[in-house]
């Protein structure tokens, strides 16, 4: 496992051996809600490496834990138990202002229902992000790499779904993230805007490098991911491997 | 540049512009309330102040028992003090005219050098058909033991 973080001028800097390829690490991770017989228990001692510059796709019924690990991996969440390390530095020990700065400088985040301001057009939505990150992308750069370089000055209320969404996958790209965590991306979208979404997802994985860890019920999705994890009461049920990913575009669900 | 948090404040303030203004006269009527009150309290309190001091009225009044006169020297040398006067006063009962039953009646000692403007105020008697000079009879505790009460006041040093 790699070496510890070494904190410099405020920012997280993670040093990791060139031999050590994974991003993600857990050993018996474990999360568990509430306390005695109401206790429920959303993870159950998750082992699992996920490689860096993959895309992962987290697959399993409504209450299996694919959120959890997301959120706990995100730094959005503590586990109860377990390990669970980015290239060699332990999340579950790490302070608040740790998280914080970990989830500043080296994650990105895309959630169902988009989350962005209303009163902002899309160019000042991703500018949110670029004010504080370290070594942003242009805002403008980072729409045009979702296809949205003419809708730069609009509302979110004047986009359709899919567009939103495009904003939110520009807003958590342009800060150059190493893993880029996507829950239920196309859960709001119908199966055309969807796959256009998910399509931008794959690019963005292609060429930025970044790993990006997908949650989504549509089983479809799996045949453009490097590796599927099918989750299961908790657990781990399978882990498959696709050696080669097909494109975005000829999935149907 | 504007910074799109700063965007996002002034478009969400212009959104909600009426909101907004009624929060703004709300606060703007109570400061303008509380600078009110506040110059009202302190020009009632500068107008008790010079009131005193004009008319050299006592900060305090002290009811005393079988005090004589000397008791005055040892209050005006209490540190602070600034005059002292000592009055006898008492409880009385007089007859007046048209009153089916004894009137009760303060009676109050005046300094020995009465000023104009000191004299006490005679309007109840005058509602009662007196007026100032003739005597009267009456029942008093106080005129019969003239060092039997000593009410003591006081000022303190501007």
């Amino acid at each position: 496992m790699g070496r510890p973080p070494v904190r410099q001028g405020g920012t997280l800097r993670l040093v990791t051996p060139a031999s050590d390829g994974a991003a993600f690490a857990t050993q018996g991770l474990t999360k568990t809600y509430g306390a005695g017989p109401a206790a429920v228990h959303a993870l159950r001692g998750v082992d699992l490496d996920v490689p860096r510059g993959e895309m992962v796709v987290l697959l399993g019924p409504s209450g299996s834990g694919k959120s959890t690990l997301l959120n706990i991996l995100g730094g959005l969440d503590r586990a109860t138990a377990g390990s669970a390390r980015f290239r060699g530095a332990e999340l579950t020990t790490m302070s608040d202002a740790a998280l914080t700065r970990y989830r500043r400088h080296h994650v990105g985040f895309v959630f169902q229902f988009y989350n962005l301001m209303p009163s902002l057009t899309a160019r000042e939505n991703v500018e949110l992000v670029t004010e504080i990150a370290d070594d942003p992308l242009d805002p403008a750069e980072a729409l045009a790499l979702v296809g949205l370089e003419s809708r730069l000055d609009h509302f979110p209320a004047q986009l359709s779904g899919g567009e939103q969404q495009r904003v939110a996958i520009a807003r958590a790209v342009a800060k150059r993230p190493e893993v880029l965590f996507c829950d239920e991306p196309t859960g709001a979208l119908d199966s055309t805007t969807g796959r256009a979404v998910l399509r931008v997802l794959q690019d963005v994985n292609r060429e930025t490098g970044a790993t990006v860890m997908i949650v989504t019920h549509a089983a479809a999705t799996a045949a453009m991911a490097h590796r599927v994890i099918h989750f299961a009461d908790g657990r781990i049920r399978e882990v498959a491997v696709n050696a080669a990913p097909a494109p975005a575009e000829t999935i149907e669900w | 540049m504007v910074s799109p948090l700063d965007a996002k404040l002034g478009r969400d303030l212009w959104r909600m512009k009426g909101q907004a203004l009624a929060i703004a006269v709300v606060v703007g009527l109570g400061v303008l309330m509380l600078v009110m009150m506040d110059g009202l309290v302190n020009s009632l309190t500068e107008t008790r102040d010079a009131y005193y001091a004009r008319y050299r009225l006592a900060q305090v009044f002290a009811p005393l028992k079988r005090a004589p006169d000397r008791v005055l020297d040892d209050l005006r040398a209490i540190p602070g003090v600034a005059a002292v006067e000592g009055r006898v006063t008492g409880g009385a009962l007089i007859d007046l005219p048209g009153l089916a039953v004894p009137a009760r009646a303060e009676a109050i000692s005046l300094p020995p050098m009465g000023r104009r403007g000191s004299m006490p105020c005679i309007s109840r008697a005058a509602a009662c058909s007196t007026r100032p000079g003739p005597t009267k009879s009456c029942c008093s505790t106080a005129s019969r033991k003239p060092t039997g009460s000593s009410p003591a006041t006081g000022s303190r040093r501007p």
